[in-house]
């Protein structure tokens, strides 16, 4: 069945009230990426199976495990690897046929990109800007990720935060339609991940420019992305809009914080109703709970809980993208 | 950038003249053997550098010494005389020699004794290069200091505008 | 055209920061000043005898005809030496280069960035084969060509002088053909040193001697070849071995040549 991945909940990202994503419906158009059937085979493991995408305009999330093929897709949508079956267009152009094309219309920025270390900032731009031919200006980019106080500095010289930094700006050199991010926050510390997470909230209002981008940090995403699709071992598993998955696999799941989570565990064991899900914290227990409504539930818990002699501390609905994430896993 | 590496690479190329100047050459330069009279004996050699000769004659005869560059050898060839050269160091009636001589550029040059007896004489030539070889010494020092000034004054000129 | 040559020099200039940056060039320039001066040096040196006795029967004509032959062949070898000396040097820097500048952007990331700009794949290893080839066999011309005129006078046979440069080019050219397909199929600096340090060791050890066929030696070093043909002896190779090692030479590398740039064009990167 073929989803096309649009409007999705209102991403917000934290600490920064005036940067929320606009509804994407003005910006919803055809796809920016579609996937029919992707294979590919590396020396026997398969890395991609049949994978079928649509991505609309807008911020989108491939969230998956390490090694579940989300930089190998993003490899062959940029031409870099050949997929063994399977066709891929990038803003209506094919992949294999039209590669160079699409890297002139796209950025991107890897995980753990390499640029040369004894450049300056503001020179490795400038040559960047001229390969793609574009017209923008080096302090524009510099501008644009907070660089410009530090353009004369050589690249080996930047910490990891300004360094992928420059990794954004290069990636919006060519004045891009669409930005290809691959783990853009994998080697930052909270501050610095908050600081990307807000720099690619402005720039998608200021620019409108649409970001697919592909991490294992669903916290991140889930403030981020209109649309997400989680993949694993190879196959996409899941995809639509963020706020409608999460609210599809977080439906009667319940965050438990207790005094004694292994007797809360084995309190549930026999109730047909409840469900121990796992331990999500050192005190804390997800539970799912069907067929009940929110008030029913926490009374259940707590009775049962203090039949046993245990204090709950707090009862939450479960209701992030990472326990979606966790849920369709478990599923899966 | 780009001033500056040209003047390190000015630099690098005139180190480079400089190891080879420092460099020691092909030794056992020399000849020698007999020289019939009305002859001419010695040798074609490319000099870098003054050369250290030492000749002995024997049996107290006495020759000439001349050395000769590439054009007055080519005329030495040609007329079988030195009339028409101008030799840039000639000794007469030596019958022994030891002792440096100036080579006032780099090249090809003939060193020729003749005799002036109406009978053979022979003679032993000895000779090697002094080392640093002069003539390959300098312009690998007028490339390092021309280096040396673009980098200087590269770096003035950097100064200069940013204190501006 | 335009675009095409446009493309050309900005890759250039990313391959010359990238690859070539201080002191690479430098370095390069620096070991062939070397290397040329003392090959000219080498043959500069040795002396040529003159016992002239200008009787009535002297032959003036004949007489100088014979040193200024003699000149001329001592000048065109020391020219041809001063390119053996710097092509050996080459066939042991060589690899390395190929090494740095096509190799290791594979193991550290660098050439998944670049082929993610717009940038032709054809065109970045055409950038790559020039420059190499520019920066290593038009200084070693040159400074053959400029130690052998400074030093020693007299006409060069430009024939042989041709030959030579024409011979030391097909070595270089043979020499980056190789490395760089060991560089494209193994993707690893280290492979790519490796198979380029055993074909040093090949082409500067078994030339010498009975060992191999006088084409084969003509094929794996024919600048080698050429000056063995100028000295002459036992070993030398006559004209016909010389065309035939050269075009053979010519022939394998730029098969590897066509053959690394297709396995380029569909390496993963």
């Amino acid at each position: 069945m073929w989803i096309i991945l649009s409007g999705g909940r209102e991403p917000v990202a934290e600490g920064c009230p005036d940067f929320e994503l606009p509804r994407g419906s003005s910006r919803m158009g055809e796809s920016v990426v579609s996937v029919r059937g992707l294979t590919k085979h590396f020396n026997g493991v398969q890395a991609l199976a049949d994978v079928h995408l649509e991505v609309a305009p807008g911020v989108f999330g491939l969230i998956g495990p390490n090694g579940a093929g989300k930089t190998t897709l993003l490899r062959v949508l940029l031409g870099l690897i050949r997929p063994d079956k399977g066709q891929a267009k990038v803003l209506g152009l094919d992949i294999s046929s039209q590669s160079l094309q699409i890297r002139q219309r796209v950025g991107v920025l890897h995980e753990k990109p390499t640029y040369p270390p004894f450049m300056r900032i503001d020179n490795y731009l400038k040559m960047v800007t001229e390969l793609y031919g574009s017209a923008k200006t080096t302090q524009k980019l510099l501008d644009l990720v907070g660089l410009s106080d530090v353009g004369w500095r050589q690249i080996r010289t930047l910490s990891a935060g300004m360094n992928q930094r420059l990794g954004i700006a290069q990636s919006l050199a060519g004045d891009p339609e669409l930005v290809f991010m691959d783990e853009p926050t994998s080697n930052l510390d909270v501050i610095g991940r908050d600081e990307i997470i807000k720099l690619l909230v402005e720039l998608y209002h200021e620019t409108g420019i649409s970001f697919f981008i592909s991490s294992h940090n669903l916290s991140q995403l889930e403030k981020l992305c209109h649309n997400v699709a989680f993949i694993d071992a190879g196959r996409v598993i899941e995809k639509g809009p963020t706020g409608q998955i999460i609210d599809k696999h977080t439906s009667g799941l319940y965050n438990v914080v207790c005094s004694d989570p292994k007797s809360l565990i084995y309190a549930f064991e026999s109730d047909p109703d409840i469900l121990v899900v796992g331990t999500s914290g050192i005190d804390a227990v997800t539970l799912c709970v069907k067929n009940l409504d929110f008030t029913s539930a926490r009374e259940q818990i707590y009775h049962t809980a203090a039949q046993h002699d245990i204090e709950l501390r707090t009862f939450t609905k479960a209701n992030t993208l990472e326990d979606a994430y966790r849920e369709v896993i478990r599923n899966a | 950038m780009r001033v500056l590496r040209f003047g390190t690479l000015l630099m690098v190329i005139g180190l480079s003249i400089v190891a080879i100047a420092a460099f020691p050459p092909r030794t056992g330069m020399g000849g020698g053997g007999p020289l019939e009279p009305g002859g001419y004996q010695g040798g074609l050699y490319m000099f870098t550098s003054n050369i250290h000769v030492t000749i002995d004659v024997r049996d107290n005869l006495t020759i000439s010494l001349y050395l000769l560059d590439w054009d007055d050898t080519l005329t030495l060839l040609q007329t079988g005389s030195l009339d028409h050269t101008s030799p840039h160091i000639a000794y007469h009636n030596i019958t022994s020699f030891s002792g440096i001589i100036e080579v006032p550029a780099p090249g090809v040059y003939s060193l020729v004794a003749d005799s002036t007896h109406n009978e053979t004489v022979f003679l032993d030539i000895d000779m090697y290069t002094i080392l640093p070889q002069t003539h390959i010494l300098a312009p690998g020092l007028v490339f390092i200091c021309l280096g040396a000034s673009i980098i200087i004054l590269r770096i003035m000129y950097t100064k200069y505008t940013a204190g501006q | 055209m335009r675009e095409r040559l446009s493309e050309l020099r900005k890759l250039s200039c990313l391959e010359l920061t990238l690859s070539y940056r201080f002191p690479t060039i430098e370095f390069l320039v620096a070991i062939l000043v070397f290397s040329s001066g003392l090959g000219v040096l080498s043959i500069g040196m040795t002396s040529i005898g003159m016992n002239l006795n200008p009787d009535p029967y002297y032959n003036a004509t004949q007489t100088t005809e014979h040193y200024t032959e003699h000149m001329v062949q001592k000048k065109t070898l020391a020219y041809v030496q001063a390119l053996v000396t710097c092509t050996n040097v080459l066939f042991f820097l060589i690899p390395l280069f190929v090494a740095f500048t096509v190799a290791r952007p594979f193991e550290d990331g660098t050439l998944k960035t670049i082929l993610s700009y717009p940038v032709n794949r054809s065109t970045l290893m055409s950038v790559r084969t020039l420059l190499l080839l520019s920066l290593t066999s038009i200084p070693t011309i040159a400074l053959s060509a400029v130690w052998t005129s400074t030093l020693i006078p007299s006409d060069l046979n430009i024939g042989y002088a041709m030959i030579a440069s024409i011979a030391t080019l097909v070595s270089i050219l043979m020499m980056y053909a190789i490395s760089q397909f060991a560089a494209i199929i193994s993707k690893k600096s280290s492979a790519t040193v490796i198979v380029g340090m055993i074909f040093w060791i090949m082409v500067t050890t078994l030339i010498y001697g009975p060992f191999l066929p006088i084409t084969l030696v003509a094929t794996l070093n024919p600048v080698s070849a050429v000056f063995n043909f100028i000295v002459g002896g036992e070993y030398a190779p006559t004209i016909s071995d010389l065309v035939v090692g050269i075009s053979s030479a010519l022939v394998i590398a730029l098969c590897l040549i066509a053959t690394s740039l297709k396995l380029f064009f569909k390496a993963e990167v």
